[in-house]
């Protein structure tokens, strides 16, 4: 289980703030002597979207949504949305470049950043123009605080990232979305 | 290196997670797919909102 524990700071009347983060895994252990704990939920972000610029050849692809992440008795964060691709915009003219997007890190609940392309037209396949793919949504960030019970097991799931939409005929891939985290809170 | 899992109901796709532990994917075969090296749309498998298919536009050559 991937849980990183903060340097707790010290508080008058002898109780002590533990805040713990949890990255993977699926059950967590209530520490003793706890009755309460606040918990924050961060979703996955969504993936960004894909490009390309050519009608024949290969479409682009959207960035799947981020995973829900839950822990029993929480309120669940829903991941962020894909962010839409983008294919063969009509336009002027134009210079040709691909940037991909840009994945996000793990356990930020941030959304991938879409890809991007520019295209001069060529033939009656391919279309000029500038093709942005959307970014992808971030998770939702919710907290709550829990009644528990300690030394009992309580079951979570982190929301993986969204992912990253594929690039079609001379398009840019979208980046993936960051996975998820739960953040854990308790005195003793 | 993040293991990333799609979680199946019903044959479809109703949530993607990291890294779950060995012993809940031994014990739910048929729940999780892995996916870290990415989703190969599986036939029977509806990917849903989480691995959308690419839009296809079809054009026609013009033959002259």
């Amino acid at each position: 289980m991937g849980i990183s524990t903060l340097n707790p700071a010290a508080v008058a009347g002898g109780k002590i703030l533990k805040k713990v983060t949890l990255t993977s895994g699926t059950s967590y252990t209530v520490p003793a002597g706890v009755t309460d704990i606040n918990v924050t939920l961060v979703g996955g972000g969504g993936g960004g979207g894909g490009t390309t610029s050519r009608s024949v050849g290969g479409a682009s692809s959207a960035g799947g949504a981020g995973g829900t992440t839950t822990f029993t008795g929480a309120t669940s964060a829903t991941g962020g949305d894909g962010g839409a691709n983008c294919n063969w915009n009509d336009g002027v003219n134009a210079g040709y470049g691909q940037r991909s997007g840009v994945s996000q890190l793990a356990n930020t609940g941030l959304g991938g950043i879409g890809g991007w392309n520019i295209q001069g037209a060529g033939g009656s396949t391919q279309n000029g123009g500038t093709n942005f793919g959307s970014n992808g949504g971030n998770g939702q960030i919710i907290s709550s605080t829990l009644t528990v019970t300690a030394g009992s097991s309580i079951g979570y799931s982190i929301g993986s990232g969204g992912s990253a939409g594929s690039a079609g005929a001379y398009g840019a891939s979208g980046g993936a979305g960051g996975s998820g985290k739960i953040e854990i809170e308790y005195w003793v | 290196m993040e293991r990333l899992y799609a979680v199946i109901e019903n044959n479809k796709v109703v949530n993607v997670v990291v890294n779950m532990e060995k012993e809940v994917i031994a014990a739910n075969p048929n729940k999780y797919i892995e996916y870290t090296n990415g989703w190969t749309y599986p036939e029977g498998i509806d990917g849903g909102k989480f691995f959308p298919l690419p839009i296809v536009e079809e054009t026609q050559e013009d033959p002259a």
